[in-house]
């Protein structure tokens, strides 16, 4: 580790995680809630929202800053941080990011002062709202961030009071109902990975005589029997499929999204379901490479049929928000597939899509929210024709949706291309399956959109309707921008997490590679990775592993202006 | 003999105390020995127990080898008496309600009597001191469980666990005899190193009855059936002592003697495996019923016997592996914890102290618009309670005992252990749901004005808000900076000896 980059210069990445904190701690200070909120007029934001948009966009700004600085071309942790925090066992407070997480927790960043802005619909103790808003930021980046195992698990679990508040006290009628189903889900899941997490660090710390929960020290270094990694990839997996949500895991979702406040179900489509294949990109698959190429195809074909089965059961929605949530479950399950496929294509497109689903499943709810505000229901069938009374509403809500159905010069087009085109080369059968979701989306999605914007206007239903007013259009903006920006010229952003997945991949089929080694072969099913092919020396390895998935060498291992290009013809 | 006497300050200061509150009760009825003075007492023995503790730093015996005199013994002895203080403060203006205020001269001087009794408990250096210790602390609180006078729960309680108490310290008594019998000593420290030369099957028995009146006193399975009765019927304000006081001093007790005395080779087999036994009973049995529960306080009560199935864990893993000190920490954090939370119970059914659901979880709607402080307080001591953050301490204190457990192999132990602790979730966040999440009658339309009037109430009065707060502020504290105290606690337990 560069002790420079160590112990260098501000914590920029501390400041970062607890910047929101302190303005979660700071509205309680606040002068009298009432007072600040019976001033309803529609310009007027109130005291707490002004400072909880004061400190978020703050935070943002500090994320910009950290963005300007980091060097993309740097593969390994940047701005890193170290502090012990319990020494006897070996915990420390490490933080660092790197090109698959920076643009995550740009995202994160970059939503929350929308969702502060639109809390105007938040009409009851809305300071308690904003003030587990801040708390969830806090906790959401401290997960992105930390390289501890168990500082990431307790950011981790404290991601899910904050939720569990918001959906519960400022939720629709089935909240109590919703949050215990997210509650016990989420707990079952992480409690079983804080058990492998002791278990995995007692057996590195029998190996090297060093009890450490540092992820950079484990990563790499401890060696685990082929059974050991299995059990504790399975462990690690259960937590993080909950979280994502993988197929049979997937039934809280719906409940939780539909019950959720608006800013609930933004954070929680836009960041909460990123955390859970960010949990296997970070730690899961790093540290078993040998339960990853063991469950990676069972995690593949979970995941094509989470996108697949997700599609089926959106289009049989009435509810909205039902309907965009179970699109979720189809979304990340590109993700998902894109990831397991490991290469650096699909992961890249994995992780790009990560922010296209932040962005326009983020903007659906929005919308959703909306017409939820004025009406009082999600129904489909109580809307229709509304394209003639708002057409602002009716123009947003179609870019929205051509950007979830990926529509070529839309961002989801450049992910969802860069998913079925990387996993083609892993898993043919299941990408052809797979890409029967994208024909699903658009079903699903354009038939919400013909029955809710086109058909017979309901004059004395819906008359009383308003166009999107300004405040909304400000929140809805920035995110109409970005689908364009990241749609037409994606290069800036691959640009940031192109290396780094490219060293990931090459890191993982080292890893695989030297325990498939050590152990025997044959004790283990060959996986999806075909080492058959692949030479014994890593860097010839890589070598091939690009060759023989069949892309254009220099596609994978060039700028990412070549990669864009191939993607935008 | 008399040289000792200075080491054992803060149990002669709170005995002494005990007599003389009663004695004074005597002449100036109702008067004077109110529970502000019974305070002092108790800070002055912890002073003396911050006095004496340098002495204690060598692991030596007092009266000829009756008390311990050890980091260990100072470490807990401060414990149960700054335990006390806050249990006493946490119920002064409780003793009202219940109609205790007229014996309150007895009250506070059998309160006293326990927390000596307690002090000798968690000294002994041999069983029958030991034995003695556990009886006087149990005699005293037979009767405070019954000190509601004109509650029958409260009667029913004090009935309840004189009987069951009596029948396990039988069993403990008849285990000193079986394990005298086979070695011929009562020493805990020559117990240790004559056990391997005597007959298997008397100390086997004796050690298997001792183990049943530990788990007793514990509150464990398949020993716990008077703890939710007792909980529930006795005065909140002795709940709290016996949740958090008595719980501490029985399993410091039951730590020492299983990792010092019993904690060789030759028996740890044995005994390891009726404990792992009752902590998977525990954890299961306490955290499954507790689901069912309305009261509040029994909802607690099974908690408290589920979270002692979770410090078990830790009997299983000592020496090297670190259990010892894990049970230490979790004891702390969970003691912190049990009393703030039964406090806010307290705060609450005080309120509603003339009905006989009085910490029903009904009483809890609306308690976080109607007293938000406490609500929010409430909601951290439950999620500590749950292991979540950022209710740390407990998250910390599952943290060090499933470590230790694991890293001892007991793997299957620690994953049950995880899914009792995933299964307790459930019914702390129903408290959270009553106070956070049901509608308000304006917001729900329907329901009736007296409603409102039924919950959400409480009576908080200065000392209460103070402890709580104190709690709160440990709960996180306690996560956030685990390794002072758990450092702390690590150097109680020499190598050489445990």
């Amino acid at each position: 580790m560069d002790e420079q980059l160590l112990f260098g210069t501000f914590p920029l990445l501390t400041t970062l995680i607890f910047l929101p904190l302190l303005g979660a701690v700071t509205l309680l200070f606040l002068p009298g809630e009432r007072s600040s909120e019976q001033g309803e007029g529609e310009g007027a934001l109130g005291l707490p929202v002004v400072v909880a948009l004061f400190f978020s966009a703050l935070t943002f700004l500090v994320s910009l800053v950290l963005v300007s600085r980091f060097d993309p071309e740097n593969t390994s942790y940047q701005f890193q941080e170290q502090i012990s925090w319990i020494p006897s066992l070996g915990v420390s407070y490490i933080l660092g990011v790197d090109g698959i997480s920076i643009l995550l927790v740009l995202l994160t960043t970059f939503l929350m002062p929308i969702i502060f802005l639109a809390s105007k619909s938040v009409r009851e103790g809305r300071r308690g709202y904003l003030f587990h808003m801040l708390a969830l930021e806090t906790a959401m980046l401290g997960t992105l961030l930390s390289l501890d195992l168990f500082l990431f698990y307790v950011f981790w679990e404290l991601m899910l009071a904050p939720m569990y508040f918001i959906i519960g006290i400022w939720g629709g009628k089935r909240r109590i109902y919703a949050t215990l189903k997210f509650v016990l889900y989420t707990v079952v899941g992480s409690l079983l990975m804080l058990v492998a997490l002791f278990s995995l660090v007692w057996s590195y710390a029998e190996q090297s005589g060093e009890v450490t929960f540092a992820l950079n020290e484990i990563v790499g270094n401890v060696q685990l029997s082929v059974e050991e990694q299995l059990w504790l990839f399975a462990a690690f997996a259960l937590a993080f499929g909950i979280k994502v949500p993988i197929f049979p895991f997937h039934t809280w979702l719906p409940d939780a999204h539909v019950e959720a406040p608006t800013g609930g179900s933004v954070v929680l489509a836009g960041v909460l379901l990123k955390m859970g294949l960010y949990g296997f990109i970070r730690i899961a698959y790093p540290l078993f490479p040998e339960g990853a190429s063991f469950f990676g195809p069972y995690l593949a074909g979970l995941a094509v049929i989470g996108i697949v089965y997700g599609a089926l059961v959106a289009w049989a929605q009435h509810d909205i928000k039902k309907l965009v949530a179970y699109s979720s479950v189809s979304h990340l399950g590109y993700c998902v597939l894109g990831f397991v496929a490991m290469n650096t294509l699909a992961a890249t497109g994995s992780i790009y899509q990560m922010l296209n689903h932040g962005i326009s499943t983020g903007a659906l709810f929005l919308l959703v929210g909306v017409l939820y505000d004025r009406k009082h229901t999600r129904e489909i069938s109580a809307y229709g024709g509304l394209a003639g009374k708002v057409p602002l509403f009716a123009f947003l809500f179609l870019v929205f949706t051509l950007s979830s159905i990926a529509l070529p010069l839309t961002n989801g087009f450049v992910g969802e291309f860069l998913i079925l085109a990387g996993s083609y080369q892993q898993f043919p059968t299941l990408t052809l399956v797979a890409v029967s979701g994208v024909i699903l989306g658009a079903v699903y999605m354009l038939t919400l959109y013909m029955k809710t914007m086109f058909g017979e206007f309901h004059e004395e239903r819906n008359g009383d309707l308003t166009d999107v007013n300004s405040r909304e259009l400000m929140t809805l903006a920035p995110l109409f921008v970005l689908v364009f920006v990241m749609g037409v010229y994606p290069a800036p952003f691959l640009g940031m997490i192109e290396p780094t997945v490219a060293q990931y991949v090459k890191d993982h089929h080292e890893r695989t590679m030297t325990s498939q080694n050590r152990s025997n072969p044959r004790a283990l099913p060959s996986g999806g990775i075909d080492f058959a092919r692949s030479p014994e020396t890593p860097e010839v390895e890589s070598e091939t592993a690009k060759a023989s998935s069949g892309v254009p060498s220099v596609l994978v291992s060039t700028a990412q202006e070549t990669l864009v290009q191939q993607v935008s013809s | 003999m008399m040289t000792d006497l200075p080491l054992i300050a803060p149990l002669l200061v709170v005995a002494g105390g005990s007599l003389l509150v009663l004695l004074i009760d005597v002449f100036l009825r109702g008067r004077w020995p109110n529970v502000s003075a019974s305070i002092g007492v108790l800070l002055l023995a912890l002073v003396s127990a911050v006095v004496v503790a340098p002495e204690y730093l060598s692991h030596g015996t007092a009266f000829s080898g009756a008390l311990f005199v050890d980091p260990y013994t100072s470490f807990i002895s401060a414990l149960v008496i700054s335990g006390s203080i806050l249990c006493l403060l946490m119920g002064k203006e409780y003793l009202e309600g219940e109609g205790i205020s007229e014996a309150k001269g007895e009250y506070i001087s059998l309160y006293l009597m326990a927390t000596a009794g307690a002090l000798v408990f968690v000294a002994a250096a041999d069983l029958i001191t030991l034995f003695l210790g556990l009886e006087l602390m149990s005699m005293a609180l037979y009767a405070l469980c019954g000190a509601a006078l004109y509650r029958s729960a409260s009667a029913e309680a004090a009935m309840k666990y004189f009987f069951l108490g009596s029948f396990s310290s039988a069993f403990l008594l008849l285990g000193i005899a079986f394990l005298y019998g086979a070695t011929g000593t009562l020493s805990l420290l020559e117990l240790a190193s004559a056990l391997p030369e005597s007959p298997t099957g008397l100390v086997g028995i004796g050690i298997a009855l001792f183990l049943v009146g530990i788990l007793f006193k514990m509150g464990a399975a398949p020993l716990h059936f008077w703890a939710p009765d007792v909980y529930q019927g006795s005065p909140t304000s002795v709940t709290l002592y016996m949740a958090s006081v008595i719980k501490v001093a029985a399993v410091a007790v039951g730590l020492r003697v299983f990792s010092l005395t019993f904690g060789g080779a030759e028996y740890y087999e044995l005994w390891s495996r009726g404990i792992w036994i009752a902590a998977v009973l525990t954890i299961v049995i306490g955290n499954l019923v507790a689901i069912r529960q309305r009261s509040v306080k029994r909802m607690l009560a099974y908690s408290s016997v589920a979270h002692a199935g979770y410090m078990l864990m830790g009997f299983l893993a000592p020496g090297e592996f670190g259990g010892g000190p894990a049970v230490l920490f979790y004891l702390v954090a969970y003691a912190v914890m049990t009393l703030g939370a039964f406090g806010v119970v307290m705060a609450v059914s005080a309120r509603y102290q003339d009905s006989p659901d009085s910490d029903d979880i009904v009483r809890f709607n609306l308690l976080s618009r109607k007293r938000p402080f406490l609500a929010a307080l409430m909601s951290l001591f439950l999620l500590s309670l749950a292991g979540l953050p950022p209710g740390m301490a407990g998250l910390l204190g599952k943290f060090y005992v499933f470590n230790a457990a694991i890293r001892a192999e007991y793997v299957g132990l620690a994953l049950i252990g995880v899914l009792g602790s995933a299964i307790s979730c459930y019914y702390y966040l129903r408290v959270i749901v009553a106070m956070y999440f049901v509608p308000s009658p304006s917001q729900a339309g329907g329901a009736t004005s007296s409603y409102e009037d039924d919950c959400g109430e409480a009576i908080v009065a200065m000392p209460l808000a103070g402890t709580l707060a104190v709690c709160g502020v440990l709960t996180v504290l306690l996560g956030l900076q685990p390794s002072a105290l758990f450092e702390a606690v690590e150097t109680l337990f020499p190598p050489n000896l445990y």
